[in-house]
Formats: C-alpha cells, structure tokens, sequence
C-alpha cells in the first residue's frame, strides 16, 4: 500500500507529464490565429482596446487619404446611396480606393468581403422597396463585385467563400422572384402593346355606367419603363 | 532576472500599444505556464487548449489595464486564467469529468518502477481535481510549477502566511483523498 509520502515528488513529475505541454501543432495554430486575430481590424473585438493595432491604423489612414481625395462630404454621403443614385459611383469608387490602399492579408480580405456585403444588402433593400428594374441591376452589381474581388490578389479567398454563403439564399431568392415577375409580366401583357387596366371600373366607387362603358373600351397604352443601365465598373475605375 | 524582467516589460509596453509581434513573444514565454496550469485543472488536452487560447486573447484586450509598478507580469497574468477558468467552471459545472484519464510523465525507469509510477501520476491527477479550487490551484502553482510563496500571494490575493496554511491544508487533504482511495 502506498502511503504517499512522496507526495510532493509526484507533484513535482507532474510538471514534465507529456499531456500537460502544449502540442507543437497546438502551439504554432493559436499563435498564427492569435496574432492574425490582433491584427484584424475593430470588428474582432467588441470594444477595442484603446492602443490601434498598427495595421488597422495604416488601413484607416489610407481609407482617410481616399476620402479627402474624393471629396469628404461627396464620399461619406454616398455610403448609404443605391444603385440608380446619383452619388453611387462615389461610393463604388471610395470601395475600390479602400480596396487599392489596404494593406495585405487579413485587412485586405476584410475590405473586400465587407465590399460583397455591402451589394447583397443593396440587393435586399432594393428587394424589399419592389424596384425590379433597380433590383436587378443590384443583383448584377453584386455579381460583378464577386468576380472582381475573386479576382484580387492576396485576398482570402476562404474567407471570401463565407460570406457568398451567407448572402446565397438571399440572392438565389431575389433572382428567382425576378425572374418570375418577369415572365408574369411578359404573360399578362398583351402582344399589341396595350395594356388594361387592373382595376375594373366597378370596383371604384361613384363610377356611372356610363363611365364604366368608357373604361370597359378604353386602352391604357403602353408607357415603356425606364430601363436602369449596367454599372460600367471602368466609369469608376481611378486611376493611380 | 532583472535584465530579463526589463525585457518582458518592453514587450508588455509594445504589446500594450497594439504591436502583435511583441504580444507573440509574451505568448511565447508564457504558453507553456498558462497551458500546465489550465491542463491540471481541467484534465484534458482539447479544454485545455481552448482555455488557455481565450486566455492569452483575454490578457491582449486587457494589457492596458496591466500596471507595471504593480504585481508581477506572470502574477497578473495567472490572475487573468484563475479568474478565466472560474468563469468556465460556473458555466460548466456540471459538464467535467473528474475521472479523467491522464498521460504519464515517462523519464527512463524499470518497467516496475513506470507502472507504479503511472499509477500513483494518475491517482494524484485524478484526486487532486476532487479538492476545492483553492487547494487545486495552490497545489499546481506550489508543487507542480514550484513557484515561489510571494508570487502566490499575488496571484491568489491572499498574504503569504495565508498561502502557507493553504499549501499544507491542500498536501494533508490531497494525502487522505489518495489514502481513502485505496481502501
């Protein structure tokens, strides 16, 4: 029987015991996802410590630099600004100078997802308003962000991958919707170019016969929609 | 020591201003002590790691509040991982093993002399996580990272001669659990 009065040797051996010594692949990922973690910009932390990490404060004065060259007022104005808007192209070319001016790796990549982001919720506003025309083209702004930053070097493309997964539904959603809209339109229209009108006339109140036998003939002719171009991506392409 | 405190300062100083490459070097002074002291309170590797992650991201966002005049780096950084795994404790009480397997320290002995001492490795291990948190953390702090009873006073808050009585209440209660094991 042991009565352990060697107690405190054991104790002692304890500190060498293999399991109590952090693994070497252990050691070197939380190092790596630490010190990328520190170096991300404010959004990994709540509230960030007042000491800027160096890399985020380079991101910032970059991103500072940028809208003092575009114009302060144009640029923070256009942030909030749709696809169809005036100051749109502001806002798609302060993006593309933000992207141009960040620093490689982890802030470069979230520059670029927070650019994807930025489109689907375009998308989902411009949804939700009922604008098809505005909608669509959101869709395709969001198309053409995806493949451009796909295309940008240094940019996790992991990370990039995430966050089209988050906006998937979203999109495919949209998308088909529009597409339904469209063939309904194509449907209910009639081939002539004429269109009738949706409520019948005796749905409105204080309508006289006669004003019913008016409507019944009367055609509404058709006013073409005002069709929303494509954002050209080279309109706001800025030069060095 | 001094020149190497006035280091671990330095970094501590640069760390504290966001500088990430002097925070991987604190990290790396300090991974093996945090990790020791959260493994033989919890028990196994995957807790363990993770706790000890949450900690080192823990002590970054805290390094302003870290006065240099005051306690020592490594005393207020064991502060921040006692306090880190009560909280874990409180959220899971009920989740940890306390019959834990544990891996043995092997250092070249006889066949007979490894199996006893695996044996009495893994009873110590298992008993010691039965005792009170005080006398767990005294016992790791004193006994298995053989720190000194002044920097135990500042980790634990508590006087040195408080720290004295711990440490031997903990060993007396430690010896009975294993002694009331084996009956």
């Amino acid at each position: 029987m042991n009565n352990y009065n060697n107690l405190e040797q054991i104790l002692k051996d304890l500190h060498h015991l293999p399991a109590a010594t952090p693994q070497a692949s252990f050691r070197t990922n939380a190092r790596i996802r630490l010190l990328n973690l520190l170096s991300a910009p404010a959004a990994a932390f709540p509230r960030p410590a007042m000491a800027i990490r160096s890399q985020v404060l380079r991101w910032a004065g970059a991103f500072a630099l940028a809208i003092f060259i575009l114009g302060t007022g144009a640029v923070y104005a256009s942030q909030s600004s749709l696809p169809g808007t005036p100051l749109y192209p502001v806002k798609i070319a302060s993006e593309k100078v933000a992207l141009g001016l960040a620093p490689t790796g982890q802030i470069k990549t979230a520059v670029a997802t927070s650019m994807i982001d930025r489109r689907a919720d375009e998308v989902n506003k411009l949804h939700q308003e009922g604008t098809t025309e505005e909608t669509r083209v959101a869709v395709q702004n969001y198309t053409q962000t995806v493949a451009e930053i796909k295309n940008t070097a240094e940019v996790d493309l992991n990370e990039v991958e995430q966050h089209l997964a988050k906006h998937q539904e979203l999109i495919s959603e949209v998308e088909k919707e529009e597409e339904h809209d469209l063939n309904e339109k194509e449907d209910t229209h009639p081939p002539t170019g004429t269109l009738t009108p949706k409520t019948t006339p005796s749905e409105v109140q204080g309508v006289t016969q006669e004003d019913n036998h008016k409507n019944e003939i009367k055609k509404i002719e058709i006013i073409p929609t005002a069709t929303v171009t494509p954002t050209d991506s080279d309109e706001y392409q800025i030069e060095d | 020591m001094v020149r190497r405190n006035l280091s671990i300062q330095r970094l501590i100083a640069r760390a504290g201003q966001g500088d990430a490459a002097a925070f991987g070097e604190i990290y790396d002074l300090f991974l093996d002590k945090v990790y020791r002291f959260v493994y033989f309170r919890v028990g196994n590797r995957e807790d363990a790691e993770d706790l000890t992650e949450q900690i080192f991201l823990k002590v970054f966002k805290n390094l302003k509040n870290y006065h240099a005049g005051g306690a020592p780096f490594a005393a207020w950084l064991f502060r921040i991982a006692r306090n880190h795994l009560t909280d874990h404790y409180r959220r899971r009480r009920n989740e940890v093993s306390l019959t834990a397997g544990v891996e043995v320290a092997d250092s070249q002995p006889t066949p007979e002399e490894l199996i006893q001492r695996q044996m009495d490795q893994q009873a110590v291990s298992v008993a010691m996580r039965k005792l009170p948190d005080s006398y767990q953390e005294i016992i790791i702090l004193k006994f298995i990272e053989e720190r000194e009873n002044e920097e135990i006073s500042q980790i634990l808050q508590k006087p040195v001669s408080h720290v004295r009585v711990l440490q031997s209440r903990a060993l007396t209660k430690l010896r009975q659990l294993l002694n009331n094991e084996q009956l």
